[in-house]
């Protein structure tokens, strides 16, 4: 069972305490006026006239004692404010240690549970047709690490037709994505959700390596094989490929990234991307 | 060719154990190949290039290997130059004819050689002067045409025809010539590296001078002459003034009388004179020999007094000189007065030897014995080192009889020509000292040649110089490529 990182509770008091908004309940938040936000789901929609298929709850009564006329206000679905997590499980991400990504993973799904944040999960393949799992209330992450438990890495990633359907699928406008990235048709800056966050999972080649000879790589999602010289000019270069493939991923708009490896801090990601979901 | 493969695989064994060793040491890994991808479908070019880099160490070796073993094998050979034409240009090739002479023929076989187009000529002959044999190149004159009769009579008046010494040509096969033919009428010898062809030898009847010298039991100078092809009469003519024809001594001057193989022939006055026979006139000298000497020092005065009765050169006779152990005395050398007389120093003092007896050189002694101190007692530099048994052998004054010969001889004979004058087969050299020297052919110019030697001129030299520039690009490349590499790594990282 993944269960999520230790600090994963302090964090989430810590931000409590920071960010009261975040703490109440989706329907207060959008019947108060404080919190409505410009831009946000939580504008309201339109004001009309009392019809009788209206629900009598939804009359404004101060209006009503105003004007002495009934109105209803209409507010945005509150569904969208969720998070969707899409999961890549293609071959490739076999390379990136196993436990640190289900931590990874559950950890900010337990976080967003526990902060009131609906979750639903999706792990995509090959099929680019995402399984979706919607998360229990109040961080129960049970579920999301079941998910992750039961995902296999295998075949070829198309992370642009995966983000493409889960889009058609969910309502949700803010997507957690995983991946390493290693996608060439990807391109970051034709985003489908309005606010993306990017957790890219990148485990180095220089590491794996020796640190000149030649080499035969064999590439985990479609098998084929290719064979390069690798000394130090070789790991220059490709550092260079990799930088560029960070910059990219870094410089799309409505995108906040993140690159980490499996032994790197991943408590300072979570504030970052909590940070970011907030603002 | 199997010996180029084989020595080739030999020096490409540690290139291909190097090489097999890196790729054993090939290693496999799982790894997208996304961003591989992006830099290996760029080029074809640049995918060679970076195999190169992984293996242009190796490559580089084999190649450097490739080299080493075409080198060992003779590659690059030499260039091909046009054949080399040799013409024998000596006293006996002269010999007959104009037109029928062995030096015509040797013109006009060459001439009708299938290689004689573009080939250059070369003249093998010896230098009056100097007497070595050189290799004139005569291309112009020769190669032009013109009736070789002629061409040999213009030739001959600047270049004397005199002795060819083969092994001069080692000259020509140096220089890449890979077809050098000479036209000899001495083509007795085996020739190796270089083609003969042989041209018939015409005797020459000549009277060859056998020794001149001084005779002082009857006064005047005596000259043998040996008999050669067949000669049978002998006159003896004196070089007239410059430019004028040889000239009958004065009466009583010189007496010739027939002695065995050929003639004695005695001479009032010395000078330079002029032997005919039937075919050959060759000039020699009867010199004046060596001076009365002086002594310094009791033995050498001794010694010089037995040499009383020779004529008084005016100063040019040798000082006999004593010298004081431990003096360094050979300096000796230098002439008395500035009259060219020599020095010869003796030291007496020296022991006898214990352990070997040191003999005096057989040639000073004309062949009798003569024993000598024992070497480093006495003053290194001394002419004669004597001991008590030296004192004690009668023969003692003909060691210094033959050293004031040698002395005189080279004396009269070291001197810088001003002027030559030809004289017959040869020449007269005249020094500003009023000396005078005989060039004449060697004596084998009128004698049969000797059957059985052998001449073997040198390979022609490979052009070594291609592959050690080539080793030398390879090597520059290796430290270019190397360079190269280290900065991409520098500047291509993040």
């Amino acid at each position: 069972m993944i269960l999520p990182d230790a600090a994963c509770p302090a964090i989430a008091a810590a931000f409590s305490r920071r960010a009261v908004r975040a703490f109440l309940p989706a329907s207060v938040r959008a019947r108060e006026p404080m919190f409505r936000r410009s831009g946000s789901s939580f504008d309201l929609k339109a004001i009309r006239e009392y019809q009788g298929s209206d629900d009598p709850r939804s009359i404004d009564w101060r209006l009503l004692a105003r004007t002495d006329r009934a109105y209803v206000k209409e507010f945005r679905d509150e569904a969208g404010e969720g998070v969707a997590f899409l999961l890549d499980s293609s071959g490739s991400m076999e390379l990136f240690d196993r436990a640190a990504y289900g931590s990874l993973v559950v950890s900010l799904g337990w976080l967003l549970g526990a902060l009131g944040i609906a979750v639903e999960a999706a792990v995509f393949d090959e099929a680019c047709s995402p399984r979706m799992t919607r998360l229990g209330r109040r961080g129960d992450a049970r579920a999301l690490a079941s998910l992750f438990e039961a995902t296999e890495f295998r075949g070829r990633t198309d992370i642009g037709r995966a983000v493409n359907a889960l889009r058609r699928r969910s309502a949700f406008r803010r997507l957690f994505l995983f991946s390493d990235f290693l996608d060439p048709r990807f391109d970051p800056r034709r985003q489908r959700f309005p606010d993306t966050f990017l957790f890219q999972l990148r485990a180095p080649f220089a590491a794996l390596a020796p640190l000149e000879g030649e080499l035969e790589i064999e590439d985990p999602e479609t098998g084929e094989l290719l064979r390069a010289p690798w000394d130090a000019a070789e790991a220059a270069r490709y550092e260079a490929q990799e930088e560029a493939l960070r910059r990219k991923l870094s410089s799309a708009p409505r995108t906040g990234h993140w690159t980490l490896e499996a032994e790197s801090e991943r408590e300072a990601v979570y504030w970052a991307a909590l940070e970011r979901l907030h603002a | 060719m199997p010996e180029f493969a084989g020595r080739l695989a030999l020096l490409l064994l540690p290139v291909a154990a190097l090489l097999f060793t890196g790729l054993l040491r090939r290693q496999r890994l799982r790894y997208p190949h996304a961003l591989f991808l992006g830099r290996e479908g760029r080029t074809a070019g640049l995918l060679l290039f970076r195999r190169l880099r992984l293996f242009y160490d190796a490559a580089i070796d084999a190649l450097i290997a490739l080299v080493i073993a075409a080198a060992l094998g003779g590659w690059p050979g030499p260039r091909e130059l046009p054949a080399a034409f040799v013409v024998d240009w000596s006293r006996s090739m002269a010999e007959g004819f104009p037109g029928s002479r062995a030096v015509d023929l040797a013109i006009r076989s060459l001439r009708a050689d299938p290689r004689a187009e573009g080939a250059s000529w070369y003249l093998l002959r010896q230098d009056p002067l100097s007497g070595e044999a050189v290799v004139e190149e005569a291309t112009a004159a020769i190669a032009g045409g013109g009736d070789p009769a002629s061409l040999v009579a213009v030739l001959r008046a600047t270049r004397p025809m005199l002795g060819a010494d083969p092994s001069a040509l080692a000259s020509l096969s140096r220089t890449a010539r890979r077809d050098i033919v000479l036209a000899s009428d001495s083509a007795s010898y085996e020739a190796l590296g270089f083609e003969l062809l042989p041209l018939p030898r015409s005797p020459i009847r000549a009277a060859l001078p056998a020794r001149v010298s001084r005779d002082h039991e009857a006064g005047g100078w005596t000259a043998f002459f040996a008999s050669r092809g067949g000669a049978r009469e002998l006159v003896i003519l004196e070089p007239g003034p410059e430019g004028a024809l040889p000239r009958a001594p004065g009466p009583g001057r010189v007496s010739i009388e027939e002695a065995d193989g050929g003639w004695k022939v005695r001479l009032s006055a010395p000078g330079a004179y002029l032997a005919v026979a039937e075919d050959a006139a060759l000039p020699f000298v009867a010199a004046e020999g060596p001076g009365r000497p002086s002594g310094e020092g009791p033995f050498s005065a001794a010694m010089a007094g037995l040499f009383a009765f020779l004529p008084d050169r005016g100063g040019k006779g040798a000082v006999l000189a004593d010298t004081p152990s431990g003096d360094r005395a050979r300096g000796a050398k230098a002439p008395e007065g500035g009259a060219g007389g020599a020095r010869l120093v003796t030291s007496a003092l020296a022991p006898d030897t214990e352990s070997a007896v040191r003999l005096a050189d057989p040639a000073l002694m004309r062949g009798r014995l003569l024993a000598l101190g024992a070497p480093g007692t006495g003053p290194t530099e001394a002419d004669f080192v004597l001991s008590p048994r030296s004192l004690e052998n009668r023969n003692l004054p003909l060691a210094y009889w033959t050293a004031l010969e040698r002395e005189a001889a080279r004396v009269d004979g070291d001197f810088e020509a001003v002027k030559i004058s030809s004289a017959g087969d040869g020449l007269f050299a005249y020094g500003s000292g009023g000396q005078v020297r005989a060039v004449a052919p060697p004596a084998s110019e009128y004698e049969e040649a000797t059957p059985g030697s052998r001449v073997v001129l040198p390979s022609p030299e490979a052009r070594r110089w291609i592959p050690a520039a080539l080793l030398a690009l390879l090597a520059l490349a290796k430290l270019a490529l190397a360079h190269a590499f280290a900065r991409a790594a520098k500047t291509s990282g993040p």
